[in-house]
């Protein structure tokens, strides 16, 4: 009986030291680079993805990222992590920067605020480490915002969209435009002009991005004379809306508004398995497949803001969309534009220095930016941020179509 | 009136969903004698292989049921092995860590080898809305209401009844006496616990299709409302583990209804806080139930 228990043991180790070996493996296949050992292994899979690439030579170029590989927001994590690579592994196959490698050092801050800000000392700290890219959302962003300014090093959180992230430090850059801009265009010519709403519900999440959009989409809701009939914000995680959802249609409103960036699906569907059939706006997600891909029908007909749109008729930005998917295995959103764009930002500020390469005058340098990238033009204002504009897009027969242009608004 | 109405029995569902996570909850608890952290994990494990078997062979729910009990089963066992089975004569905190860092292992194998998004569990029933008059309820919310019935009473008809349930009974509230009476202790509590992860595999199962969504992080939000509807109940009490999950439900909406979502949780731990100050031994009517 000992016996059996013993090989019973044994084999049970065995299982589970092979299943985690295979993971490992699995986890950086996909993600490609994790680690400085994983640069190593970059090295060998650019040699033999792209025979043809030039060789990097000197000192590489470090540069440490912040994000959720794990935790309740990892989806984010992997886009960051697999976006970014892309971009890492392009710029290093046509030679790096200036000849010099360009080496990415995921760093997991599960989404919590107090993890970000402790990695973010630990990379500031590192001399090696010439720049911090991340965290995803504004709150982790800021919290490890006053880590970089003391340390001087760029802090470039390309999906931070908190109007007050940019402003903590002159090392605080964002791209993914100014939340204040989603809310205010949603309300302004989503629900005002558009759907041509008189009463709006709103739901929105806790959080510092999701009480800074609520609140300028409600500033810009009374100029534009909509009623705000039901107001309710929630917990992040929060997966019950059955009650708000009641409360909601006892305000009876004409739309519903959902300011979100991980609930939004369940949102949607609970909506309508309540049997409610409203007209929904969503703001946060964007035109992201994974809302359709979780609401089915259910989320036919919901509108939404877009600062990018994949879209076959425009191959490069067709193409990156396909290989983010093939590596991720989940669409492409709008984050991973934004991700992929911020590597090849700070790669062209770092190639603009003239002379010695530090973090001072890569902060000086990223400040400069005036380009247009695959999301868009990004010139950065003086604080650090940038205005985006939007389309319109609404979900037809289970996929997005762009319903109204960049123009919309001035027309 | 038609509104409270209305939310009422939207408390009532959501307390059927505590309800269903609390009674197996209750089972492993009373049966090991510990208390569980790996819980919400083994929720996300039956959600996780329901959502394989509806993409594989369909949208049969009863398919689906047994595929999130057999592989919690199997978790469980594991469980069992790995946090309780060496430890029955240490103190309690020792599984009870084990457990918290078992359900870590699990929660991030689970992202790892499911993948960190979102999975849809889509048109699993139809889910069609009745109303009766003003006020309206789901088929899927008749149907947790119903399986949460079914299940309390059949593990209470099993523990009262039956001679295996008898013989997790005496488990539960002495180890050395039921050993002594020639129960063999170890296969009576793993099986005890299988039964209770199994049925925790169920609830996150029916989790996954009322909220038309499973991922690897499910569990760890669910955990703590079904270990306080468990506490509410007396800890080991089938029965009353499932009141206990109902009210909280219930108090949590009422109180969303008159004020605002983001005091749910203060308005569930409150309730509990308040019971169990004037009652600390839960619910249940007997004092000094295990653990």
């Amino acid at each position: 009986m000992k016996k059996v228990r013993k090989i019973t043991a044994l084999l049970l180790v065995l299982l589970m030291i092979l299943g985690l070996t295979a993971c490992g493996e699995k986890a950086e296949q996909d993600a490609g680079t994790k680690t400085e050992s994983a640069a190593e292994n970059q090295e060998e899979k650019t040699d033999a993805e792209a025979p043809e690439s030039e060789e990097t030579s000197g000192d590489p170029i470090y540069v440490g990222v912040l994000a959720p590989l794990t935790g309740t927001m990892a989806e984010y994590g992997k886009t960051f992590e697999v976006a970014m690579t892309m971009a890492m592994e392009e710029i290093n196959a046509a030679g790096g920067i200036g000849g010099r490698e360009l080496v990415l050092d995921f760093a997991d801050s599960k989404g919590e605020q107090n993890e970000a800000a402790d990695l973010a000392a630990a990379f500031a700290e590192d001399e090696k480490y010439m720049a911090v890219l991340g965290d995803f959302s504004s709150g982790c962003a800021m919290a490890a915002a006053p880590v970089c300014d003391e340390a001087g090093i760029v802090q470039f959180a390309p999906t931070a969209s908190s109007v007050d992230f940019a402003p903590m430090s002159e090392y605080c850059f964002q791209i993914a435009g100014r939340s204040d801009g989603e809310g205010i265009y949603a309300a302004k010519y989503i629900v005002g002009k558009y759907v041509g709403a008189e009463n709006v519900a709103l739901f929105s999440m806790n959080t510092d991005w999701g009480v800074s959009t609520r609140n300028y989409f409600s500033e810009a809701a009374k100029e534009a004379g909509l009623n705000i009939v039901f107001d309710e914000a929630y917990a992040e995680g929060e997966s019950d809306f059955t009650s708000l959802i009641t409360k909601a249609e006892a305000a009876a409103p004409d739309c519903v508004v959902i300011i979100d960036q991980s609930s939004t699906s369940n949102l949607i569907n609970q909506i309508r398995g309540y049997g409610w059939d409203c007209q929904i706006v969503m703001i946060g997600p964007s035109t992201s497949q994974q809302v359709l891909e979780l609401c089915g029908d259910n989320c036919e007909g919901v509108l939404t803001t877009a600062a990018i749109f994949y879209s076959e008729e425009e191959p490069e930005v067709w193409a990156f969309a396909q290989e983010f998917a093939e590596r991720a295995k989940f669409q492409a959103t709008v984050m991973a534009g934004y991700a992929y764009d911020a590597i090849y930002v700070l790669k062209d500020a770092i190639e603009r220095i003239d002379g010695e390469i530090t973090r001072d005058a890569i902060r000086d340098s990223l400040a400069t930016t005036d380009d247009t990238y695959m999301t868009g033009p990004i010139k950065f204002s003086e604080i650090g941020d940038i205005s985006r504009s939007y389309l319109i897009c609404q979900v037809s027969e289970g996929k997005y179509v762009v319903r109204c242009g960049y123009d919309y608004g001035e027309q | 009136m038609e509104y409270i109405l209305n939310q009422l029995i939207n408390g009532i569902c959501q307390g059927a969903i505590y309800a269903l996570m609390a009674i197996s909850y209750s089972v492993v608890a009373g049966v090991t004698g510990m208390v569980t952290f790996t819980h919400g994990e083994v929720m996300m494990i039956g959600a996780f292989s329901a959502f394989y078997v509806f993409q594989y062979a369909g949208s049969h729910l009863m398919l689906g049921i047994f595929g999130a009990f057999a592989a919690s089963w199997i978790l469980g066992m594991l469980v069992y092995k790995i946090c309780y089975e060496h430890f029955f004569d240490a103190p309690r905190h020792i599984s009870l860590i084990c457990t918290v860092g078992f359900s870590m292992l699990v929660q991030n194998l689970a992202q790892i080898i499911f993948g960190a998004n979102r999975k849809p569990v889509l048109n699993i029933i139809d889910n069609r809305v009745f109303k009766f008059g003003p006020v309206r309820i789901s088929l899927i919310q008749v149907m947790i209401l119903i399986i949460v019935v079914v299940l309390a009473a059949l593990l209470t008809t099993y523990f009262n009844k039956t001679r295996a349930g008898m013989a997790l009974r005496a488990v539960s509230q002495d180890k050395e006496a039921a050993y002594m009476v020639g129960i063999s202790v170890k296969k009576t509590a793993m099986i005890g616990n299988c039964i209770g992860c199994g049925i925790g595999g169920v609830a996150g199962m029916l989790l996954s299709v009322y909220y038309q969504t499973c991922y690897a992080t499910m569990g760890s939000t669910m955990s703590m409302k079904a270990f306080s509807a468990c506490v509410l109940g007396g800890m080991t009490d089938v029965g009353f583990s499932a009141v206990g999950g109902m009210l909280i439900g219930i108090i949590e909406n009422l109180g969303i209804t008159f004020s605002s979502a983001s005091f749910r949780d203060v308005f569930a731990f409150g309730f509990l806080i308040l019971v169990l100050i004037i009652r600390p031994q839960g619910l249940v009517a007997r004092k000094g139930a295990r653990p």
